[in-house]
């Protein structure tokens, strides 16, 4: 499958990947400025040294955001994305107090239903990928969606 | 093989799955006494007509056909012979296993209150209720719930948005008292009176009188007060469902059937996961049930897993996790916000978001570890901060300095942009 590959040590903290994720999956004209409530599906954040870490889904292989949905909205697909079914979604997120990472979050809009990282399956390329200017983002292909280079597992924010 | 599993909610369809996934050839049986999958969370939305009880299966529709799981519907199992590993039916008759789980789950508990049952009074337990309350609710004006919990709170706020009159009463001092403590349990308050919701908290009801045709005419309260009611809700708790281990010899305790961290019973071959179980809490190490939907799964992939063979183990077992919608307003609650350990330090932050929204942050903290938290509003960390809690990480410092001492973390993210 397609992977996103993180060389965090390359992040600028430039957040074009945030406005890239935002724009991708705007349905209301986000650069007119008609979309507000919406929210990118990554984040940037600092870690324990204070250095900046690009939060991403991991897709993970037992994902605690499917383990917490009560509703059948969140399903580990045969091709290894993790998707969120929005129109099953009630918004209960239980999904957002379960992932370690902090990449299951509320939407902004006025319907209550979780956001997350689609792996961009309805695009050719990763929006968040093909905007990013130093490199720390970039795509192969292995078994797995989302591969850190010096994983530190610990530092989720 | 033949994996026999009584109960067909979360835990006993986690745990169907799980032994699909670990043996393409088991032969599974699922008895449950409901008659449809339905997710037991959505229960105040059906209740409300905001969903149907279609939308509220949480499984595939094909799921029975998909996992080969024959499933006996409406069928309530009585008994069970470990030594000859065998159960029986209500209907007489009995079935052979291999492997049994207990899954069957807890039922709705009504206090002995003088008159408490009757017409147009129910619990919010089953699609049954859900769908019966729907039916009346044209027909009534007043409805008081007993027990301001997550489901009498939940669906004390969608009746009220529907435009009925809802009584709520407590007998603790604020709405959700294992989820709050004193400072946002009177946010909470103050929420539902906002939406019209009659709070009575620090007050029992002492008894419920009731019409000719046996309809609720209204409810009384230890202090006297008398409050008229059309129909009736019970949200006081609930117990195990283990009348039918009776006379087996498996170990239960009052909540629950106790086991292991590999979800084993007392008894050989036996396994037992989701509401009906107790076992060691993580946060609290004391013996208890963990009744979420988030640990009733996991407790039945686990012992589902384990029944094909494997040694899987719970390891980081806690109900101490809640999210709700308080009238749009979403609110986490993590670790034991109701009992903190008297030595922890508590910090009660209030914020407004980027948004508008008025937030707070409650952090039950031990020098620079999180014990318990709320988040109320902004709750998109919560993860982070479940994982600190349960895993006993330390939070990221510049979240934790963020987290005790507010602006940090701000200044620091703001410098990115």
């Amino acid at each position: 499958m397609k992977t996103k590959i993180i060389d965090r040590s390359k992040c600028s903290g430039c957040k074009n990947c945030e406005i890239a994720c935002i724009e991708a999956h705007s349905t209301g004209g986000y650069r007119q400025g008609l979309d507000s409530g919406i929210r990118a599906r990554n984040k940037i954040e600092l870690n324990n040294d204070g250095q900046r870490f690009p939060q991403f889904c991991r897709h993970c292989a037992e994902p605690a955001c499917v383990e917490a949905c009560m509703s059948g909205a969140l399903q580990k697909q045969a091709d290894g994305l993790v998707i969120c079914d929005s129109e099953k979604c009630v918004g209960c997120y239980m999904c957002v107090m379960s992932c370690p990472y902090g990449n299951a979050r509320p939407s902004l809009g006025s319907e209550r239903s979780m956001l997350k990282c689609d792996g961009c399956a309805d695009n050719d390329c990763m929006a968040c990928a093909a905007v990013c200017p130093t490199g720390c983002i970039s795509l192969s292909e292995s078994d797995e969606a989302t591969v850190y280079l010096e994983e530190d597992s610990t530092c989720t924010m | 093989m033949h994996h026999v599993i009584v109960g067909g909610s979360a835990a006993g369809t986690a745990a169907a799955s799980a032994i699909r996934e670990a043996d393409n050839s088991a032969r599974i049986t699922l008895i449950t006494t409901d008659s449809a999958f339905f997710s037991r969370c959505q229960l105040h939305l059906l209740a409300a007509g905001k969903r149907s009880a279609e939308q509220a299966n949480f499984l595939p529709a094909d799921w029975a056909a998909t996992t080969g799981v024959e499933i006996l519907w409406n069928t309530e199992v009585t008994g069970v012979n470990p030594a000859a590993h065998t159960i029986y039916t209500a209907t007489g008759e009995s079935l052979k296993y291999d492997r049994l789980l207990i899954a069957s789950g807890s039922r709705s508990w009504a206090p002995p209150i003088p008159g408490i049952t009757g017409e147009l009074s129910f619990s919010l337990r089953t699609l049954e209720d859900a769908e019966q309350i729907f039916a009346v609710l044209p027909f009534v004006q007043t409805v008081s719930i007993i027990g301001a919990g997550l489901v009498g709170v939940e669906l004390a706020a969608e009746l009220a948005q529907a435009g009925k009159k809802v009584n709520l009463v407590e007998l603790a001092a604020y709405p959700l008292p294992l989820q709050l403590e004193a400072a946002t349990g009177a946010r909470a308050a103050e929420l539902l009176r906002s939406a019209g919701v009659q709070l009575y908290c620090e007050r029992k009801v002492v008894g419920v009188q009731r019409q000719e045709n046996d309809t609720p005419e209204s409810l009384l309260l230890d202090d006297g007060q008398n409050l008229p009611s059309d129909m009736l809700v019970t949200a006081a708790g609930v117990r195990p469902n283990i009348e039918w281990l009776e006379g087996s010899g498996i170990k239960t305790e009052p909540r629950g059937v106790l086991i292991n961290e590999f979800a084993m019973t007392s008894a050989p071959d036996i396994y037992a996961a989701g509401d009906v179980t107790v076992m060691e809490d993580v946060l609290l190490r004391t013996v208890m049930p963990s009744p979420i939907w988030p640990t009733a799964i996991h407790q039945g992939r686990i012992a589902g897993l384990n029944m094909s063979g494997s040694a899987e183990s719970l390891t980081r077992n806690t109900g101490y996790r809640s999210s709700l919608n308080l009238l749009g307003t979403s609110v986490v609650s993590l670790g034991p916000v109701n009992n903190p350990d008297p030595g922890w330090n508590k910090e009660l932050q209030a914020f407004t978001d980027s948004r508008g929204q008025e937030c707070l942050k409650l952090l039950y903290h031990d020098e620079d570890t999180l014990r318990a938290a709320i988040l109320w509003g902004d709750i998109s960390a919560a993860g982070v901060y479940a994982d600190a809690i349960i895993n006993r990480r330390p939070l990221p410092e510049p979240a934790l300095a963020g987290a005790l001492s507010g602006a940090k973390f701000g200044s620091e993210e703001r410098s990115l942009l």
